[in-house]
């Protein structure tokens, strides 16, 4: 009969069927390539990144100290010689965005689909942004040691 | 182009050589989002936030011959975000997470769009199978075909398992087929 060898080639059909079924019913829609390349006029030109090391909706034990009745998430980012730690709450179907820089932070400004925006500073480098669209955002912050800017999230 | 190469050029600044890696690997990373069950806009997010993570990695890739493998793994883990942001409590592996949102799932097949009505019904029959089987043979239908070593970072499962888990997937799919009057042989059918 020599099933063996007759299965894997079946399989094998079966699966190109699949795949071009898959290209017929599911197929990638323009827009996905479209907004991978313009991506690219997103880069970091100079700037270093300061990435993203905690989330607490994404890390459960985080979580535990702020489960409760309060909505609030928590982000950590981190670069070489500063470190950024926001707390997100939702505010009537937009965010509130509470943070605070460690390190020489002098400017610190939030890039959101609406645009940038300026944030105040305080001596403790702390700052607050209210009416944050809900999306995707990232901080660009200028120190001491350079300029960075965060990962983005979606918030 | 090596793919190391593009995405050297494309560190440097030439726009072509990352659109040319944005050409090569969005479908890979469709099929990752798709094989976690997202929805059309869900999926297009994902795949957009993993262009941005890369955009955002420039200078820190060590290996890009690995490329693959580090795309597939950020779109895993963003469509592991997205489906908790949605409120979806997870627990454990993939498998948990498509079973619990299996019902939300991309919307249901236009069969106006296929030029044969076997094709839906074998179609239907592929979302009857297991969410584990759902995940794998999703993702391992983008084009060009992902390696195993990519498909196991993308879904984390074991190497050794892709395959066997596969071919049994395969048959019930065929079971299923058969069940529901559709021919898919044991033999393979000439091209």
């Amino acid at each position: 009969m020599n099933e063996m060898p007759d299965i894997e080639q079946s399989n094998q059909a079966l699966f190109a069927r699949l795949a071009r079924i898959a290209d017929e019913i599911d197929p990638v829609p323009r827009l996905a390539y479209e907004l991978g390349h313009a991506a690219f006029e997103l880069r970091r030109l100079d700037s270093e990144l300061a990435e993203l090391i905690r989330d607490s909706a994404v890390d459960r034990e985080s979580l535990a100290g702020v489960r409760g009745e309060l909505n609030v998430r928590l982000l950590s980012f981190e670069a070489a010689d500063l470190d950024i730690d926001l707390q997100v709450v939702p505010q009537a179907g937009r965010r509130s965005v509470l943070g605070q820089v460690v390190g020489t932070a002098t400017d610190v400004r939030m890039e959101t689909s609406e645009g940038i925006v300026a944030a105040a500073l305080d001596p403790h480098g702390r700052f607050q942004v209210d009416d944050v669209a809900a999306g995707r955002m990232r901080l660009h912050v200028a120190a001491d040691g350079g300029v960075y800017v965060t990962s983005w999230v979606t918030v | 182009m090596s793919v190391t190469e593009l995405f050297r050029r494309a560190e440097a600044g030439d726009q072509p050589a990352w659109n040319a890696i944005v050409d090569r690997y969005t479908k890979l990373l469709w099929s990752v989002a798709r094989a976690h069950r997202l929805g059309t806009a869900d999926a297009a997010d994902v795949v957009q936030t993993t262009w941005l993570r890369l955009v955002e990695h420039f200078g820190r890739i060590e290996d890009p011959e690995r490329l693959a493998g580090w795309l597939a793994t950020t779109a895993r883990r963003e469509c592991l975000q997205t489906l908790r942001r949605a409120g979806r409590e997870l627990v454990g592996d993939v498998d948990d997470v498509v079973l619990q949102v299996a019902e939300e799932g991309p919307a249901p097949v236009d069969a106006r769009l296929l030029t044969e009505e076997r094709d839906v019904a074998l179609w239907a029959c592929l979302e009857r199978l297991s969410a584990r089987c759902q995940v794998l043979l999703r993702a391992l239908m983008a084009t060009p075909p992902p390696d195993y070593v990519t498909v196991s970072t993308a879904l984390d499962m074991p190497v050794g398992s892709i395959g066997p888990t596969r071919g049994r997937c395969l048959n019930q799919l065929r079971t299923l087929a058969t069940g529901a009057g559709l021919a898919v042989g044991t033999k393979a059918r000439g091209t």
